[in-house]
């Protein structure tokens, strides 16, 4: 059943055996997972069945990194973020879990192997089609694929939902009928309370924004509140633990990860392309599409040493692709917003300096002239880095919980994996006859100025990130808490590395599985 | 003052230029210099601005002034000095810039000039040019 929270008398406290907090795509699947068992699973939820601009303030936050705002990319309601996601699904792959020398920090204590049979689960649940990756999976897009070298390059498939699963709204009718759950809507949780050693916790304590305050108690606890949200309650939660709880090692709130968005360049086609190129159009299948991009092999990344990245045709140009006209797209995207781009003086001189592919390119648009090229825009693993973080600040929400920082930026490896991706492309395109690459040059100067031209996913990983040694990582391979015997992550946080890929079915992937390990290992 | 300028509009002459093959059809308006038309007849065929693809020749042998020679270029591009050698000289043009240009896009040897990706072989073929030109 779902109840709202500012209906119970305060003071209350709810019983049940498995509490989840959050109430995203990571919760809803494990209480999905869990319903109809004899366990009972209480859900909390900050938001409600709507948004909320209270209740959405409680996600307000300092970004020291640019790029977005902390309440702008997470939703606080039933279905969490899913309510604003675009439904681009795609698995992490093999090389994704290894630990790589030329990656500081990089390594999975699992194998991708082991989470195969819950990205299949996984999948049912995210809404595309059937759990298909590899490029033989679809004959139709193999037939028109580039003949690439594997040693540099390979295609690489999306599936993207038309109309994407919006969690609060697909599983509601079965988050209300299962007779084992409850979801408790308006109920934030605030503080995690453990007892004198902090290896138990004993409850959560929860608020809403009138004052009214309760207690759950469960057997099992498990954080499904974001990347963010996650480590700001552990952190928070510092009443027997002074560092926060899972923090004896401070590695709570650190290795943010994000996944960088680069208008990395274009392509000028020297070629006259099948009007169905899948490259460029997707492969259509009724409610998905099957959305190819072109990244470095496995090879490819070890020789030249750089981190994972798949690149896509983005827009068709009338004219050769230019900053200026990059910069003009950006500056009309944000207009119809109502707000300025980040770096608006760089997109501005960028404009002033290339008026004439920006003249071109408008004329090329009204005249209908035929397209002769693509802009490229790289979607890109980043390098973990322990200097980039969450923190508590002083400045405290409306339910009194600290406010958090994220200190970040992108590192030179991260523009070093995008530099030589597009150089790569550049090779193959070019051997291949398909067309000559432009990159765009803040990719090749050593400075940080590359950042501007960056746009971001909102997927906030690595917070909580998982290792078997309790110095590394916050939660260990069965994605609990080290050091404490019933809390539990399901997350994005607990990504040691995050791929390029889109991160919500690895994160359904890693829910389904804990849920498996809950009702197998922990309840029975 | 205006330096920044002309380069700038060279790169995107250039550009404008890239569609390979399609500019070969461009008559080549002969000089007294049989080589140098040839090779601006190759350079036609790779891009259809001669004098911008020339400036970016240009930007190149400031990236690698060591390379400044005709001679040692056209070494490396055909194996031999250019000289008064009509036919004989544009089939072995054509010969070696296709060998070049598949074996610089198979072995990763491209050089950024104005932020394009070309192969070694073509920015020599253009610095080349500069050379001959200036």
């Amino acid at each position: 059943m779902i109840v709202d929270f500012r209906e119970a008398a305060s003071g209350a406290t709810f019983e049940a055996d498995v509490c989840v907090i959050g109430a995203g795509a990571a919760g809803i699947a494990i209480a999905r997972e869990l319903k109809d068992s004899r366990h009972s699973v209480l859900v909390l939820e900050s938001g409600g069945l709507e948004p909320d601009d209270e209740v959405q303030a409680l996600h307000r936050g300092t970004n020291t990194g640019g790029g977005f705002g902390l309440d702008e990319t997470r939703v606080r309601m039933l279905g969490g973020t899913t309510a604003i996601w675009d439904g681009w699904c795609a698995p992490l792959h093999e090389i994704d879990f290894t630990a790589r020398d030329w990656v500081p920090y990089s390594g999975w204590p699992i194998t991708r192997q082991e989470l195969m049979p819950f990205y299949e689960r996984a999948q049912r649940l995210c809404g595309p089609g059937p759990y298909a990756y590899e490029l033989s999976d679809w004959p139709d897009l193999a037939k028109t694929a580039l003949a690439l070298d594997p040693e540099k390059l390979e295609t690489k498939l999306w599936q993207v939902s038309v109309s994407p699963a919006r969690f609060g709204e697909a599983y509601t009718d079965e988050l209300r009928s299962a007779s084992n759950l409850t979801v408790l809507l308006h109920a934030t949780a605030t503080e995690i309370v453990t007892g004198e050693n902090a290896a138990h916790v004993a409850g959560v304590r929860i608020l809403d924004l009138d004052g009214r305050a309760a207690t759950v108690r469960a057997r099992v606890y498990i954080l499904a509140c974001g990347g963010i949200e996650t480590p700001r309650l552990m952190l928070a939660s510092n009443r027997i633990a002074a560092t926060g709880l899972g923090n004896d090692h401070d590695r709570v709130g650190r290795f943010f990860m994000e996944h960088p968005h680069a208008d990395s360049g274009g392509v000028f086609v020297t070629t006259e392309l099948d009007p169905a190129w899948h490259y460029v159009h997707r492969l259509k299948k009724g409610r998905y599409e099957v959305a190819p991009g072109l990244g470095p092999s496995a090879h490819a990344q070890q020789r030249l040493r750089i981190l994972n990245s798949s690149v896509v045709f983005r827009r068709p140009l009338q004219s050769e692709p230019s900053e200026g006209w990059d910069s003009l797209v950006k500056f009309a995207r944000a207009m119809r917003n109502n707000s300025w781009p980040d770096s608006a003086g760089t997109h501005i001189y960028n404009i002033l300096r290339d008026v004439d592919d920006v003249v071109r390119e408008g004329y090329g648009r009204v005249t209908d002239a035929p397209v002769r090229a693509y802009t490229l825009v790289a979607h890109s693993e980043v390098a973990p880095n322990p200097a980039n973080r969450i923190s508590l600040v002083e400045e405290r929400d409306a339910l009194g919980m600290n406010r958090v920082r994220l200190r970040w930026t992108a590192g030179m490896l991260d523009r070093v994996t995008v530099q030589k991706t597009m150089t790569l492309l550049a090779e193959e395109l070019g051997r291949l006859q398909i067309g000559r690459v432009r990159i765009n040059e803040l990719l090749l100067e050593d400075s940080q100025k590359w950042i501007e031209n960056l746009d971001w996913f909102g997927h906030h990983l690595g917070t909580t990130r998982m290792s078997a040694d309790p110095r590394r990582g916050v939660v260990d391979p069965d994605c609990r808490v080290h050091g404490i015997d019933n809390l539990y992550v399901a997350s994005g946080s607990v990504f040691p590395t995050g791929g390029y890929a889109d991160p919500t079915l690895t994160i359904v992937a890693l829910a389904v599985r804990l849920a498996d390990h809950v009702r197998s290992s922990v309840l029975a | 003052m205006n330096a920044p300028f002309v380069a700038h509009r060279s790169r995107r002459g250039f550009l404008a230029g890239m569609i390979g093959l399609l500019a070969s059809c461009i008559p080549v308006a002969r000089s007294r210099d049989p080589g140098l038309d040839s090779l601006q007849a190759w350079l036609r065929r790779l891009a259809a601005d001669v004098p911008g693809a020339a400036s970016l020749g240009s930007r190149y042998l400031e990236q690698r002034p060591a390379e400044a020679s005709v001679a040692w270029l056209a070494r490396e591009l055909f194996g031999t000095e250019i000289g008064d050698r009509g036919r004989e000289l544009d089939r072995l043009i054509a010969y070696q810039i296709g060998i070049g240009r598949e074996s610089d896009y198979r072995n990763g040897n491209l050089v950024v000039l104005g932020g394009w990706l070309v192969t070694q072989t073509e920015a020599r073929l253009m610095a080349l040019v500069s050379l001959r030109t200036s």
